[in-house]
């Protein structure tokens, strides 16, 4: 419980309320010889700022809404409804747009890219970074045994981690050799998930927030040395 | 907690009342429903034209359909406190975002793969790319009432008079519980951007 006096607090509320004003002598005084309320203050009105930034642009974005005609999608409402309602919730059916094509192309891309490392040394590969979020740890480059997999998130709160094992890093379209949901940011095989494993694996984490919405992903390839 | 169903501005309470007759299995509303929801497609049009129209039509609609299975889901929590389109629109824009991060990354990934060197920087594209799913997380951890009050003034643009009428309260609780929200969402806000510089 903070000891921060009751008045101080009035105080402050009546401030970032706009009821009170910092130049008046009073408050002037009081947050001169507080360092706590002066310091309360300051984090009070960059929490302001930062909602009132989002919140004009909400707005703004609110107040032109009905002059909108004729945005994509439109047409698709109420059948959109419709399904939902008689409770079809599966996965729609996609266009193949544009973004769809870049991931094509970028796969493509990806695999020639592969072909030419696959047939240079073998040099450990730095993990590949997807985005934010998921860092792997462990298991990277060549190691004695699989042991734990490990790996570190920060950015905003996720849900659970989707960890899936791959054959090699050449593969990853077909069906992973594992796939585990988890909420920790650490999965160790048994016995029988380490036979399933062979002597080289592709592996990846995406971390999947409440919203089902991805917050990055990691890879990495792992070997074991001894083999 | 007074629940201020006769204080709503007549679009709120319309709303929540269409709502609730859906929810109570009035499927003949659906289409009332669907007039209302033509906000969700429009709304990501307009993000989209701020953003430098970075998604392609398609992609949006697309966006369009994602975003209605989610305000489907979630419409039972649906309280009336605002404009059906107000309330839609932070899942819009969060929807949105996330599309955009992955369309980046994509470029991104593409663009490695290409050149085998850097790509710019998300960081570049946009500075501060996850403040909005920072405030509005922030909000959803927090405690509710003082959210609400953070959410009625900021984002609804009330003042703390009409959120007060609203919520059947003193505009003095209100304000007290605005402060403790500023707080409170402040020490939330401060962890994650504290933990992102550590990693970075």
């Amino acid at each position: 419980m903070s000891k921060h006096p009751r008045e101080h607090e009035d105080l402050l509320a009546a401030l970032t309320a706009g009821e009170r004003r910092p130049s008046e002598p009073e408050v002037e005084r009081q947050l001169r010889s507080c360092d706590e309320c002066a310091t309360a203050w300051a984090e009070a009105q960059e929490t302001q700022a930062r909602l009132e930034r989002l919140g004009v642009e909400e707005r703004e974005t609110l107040a032109e809404l009905g002059r909108v005609r004729g945005a994509h999608g439109e047409e698709r409402v109420l059948a959109t409804l419709q399904r939902l309602a008689a409770g079809e919730t599966g996965t729609r059916a996609r266009r193949f747009g544009a973004g769809a094509w870049l991931a094509a192309a970028v796969l493509l891309l990806a695999g020639a890219w592969l072909v030419v490392r696959f047939r240079t040394a073998e040099e450990p590969h730095e993990p590949k970074w997807l985005g934010d979020g998921v860092r792997l740890e462990a298991p990277v480059g060549a190691v004695p045994s699989y042991g734990s997999f490990s790996w570190s998130y920060t950015g905003r709160e996720v849900e659970r981690f989707e960890l899936k094992i791959y054959r090699s890093k050449s593969d990853p379209l077909d069906p992973p050799l594992l796939e585990r949901r988890l909420t920790e940011s650490t999965w160790t095989p048994d016995a029988k998930d380490l036979e399933q494993l062979p002597a080289r694996i592709y592996w990846v984490v995406e971390a999947w927030d409440v919203f089902e919405r991805s917050a990055g992903g990691h890879s990495a390839e792992a070997w074991l040395s001894s083999r | 907690m007074a629940d201020g169903s006769d204080r709503r501005t007549p679009s709120a309470r319309d709303d929540l009342a269409l709502v609730q007759r859906i929810l109570g299995g009035e499927t003949a509303e659906l289409a009332a429903l669907a007039e209302r929801l033509l906000c969700v497609p429009r709304a990501l049009k307009l993000l989209d034209q701020k953003y430098g129209r970075q998604l392609g039509p398609e992609e949006l609609g697309d966006l369009a359909q994602d975003v209605l299975v989610l305000v489907w889901r979630k419409l039972g929590d649906f309280e009336g406190l605002s404009t059906l389109e107000g309330w839609v629109y932070g899942m819009c824009a969060l929807e949105y975002r996330s599309a955009l991060r992955q369309q980046r990354r994509l470029q991104q990934e593409a663009s490695v793969v290409v050149r085998r060197a850097g790509a710019p920087d998300e960081a570049t594209l946009d500075p501060d790319p996850w403040a909005y799913e920072e405030v509005h997380e922030g909000l959803r951890r927090m405690k509710r009432e003082e959210a609400q009050v953070l959410r009625l003034k900021h984002f609804g643009g009330h003042t703390f008079e009409e959120i007060g009428h609203a919520l059947g309260l003193s505009a003095n609780t209100i304000k007290t519980r605005y402060y403790r929200g500023l707080q409170e969402l402040r020490a939330r806000l401060v962890a994650p951007a504290r933990t992102r510089k550590g990693a970075g």
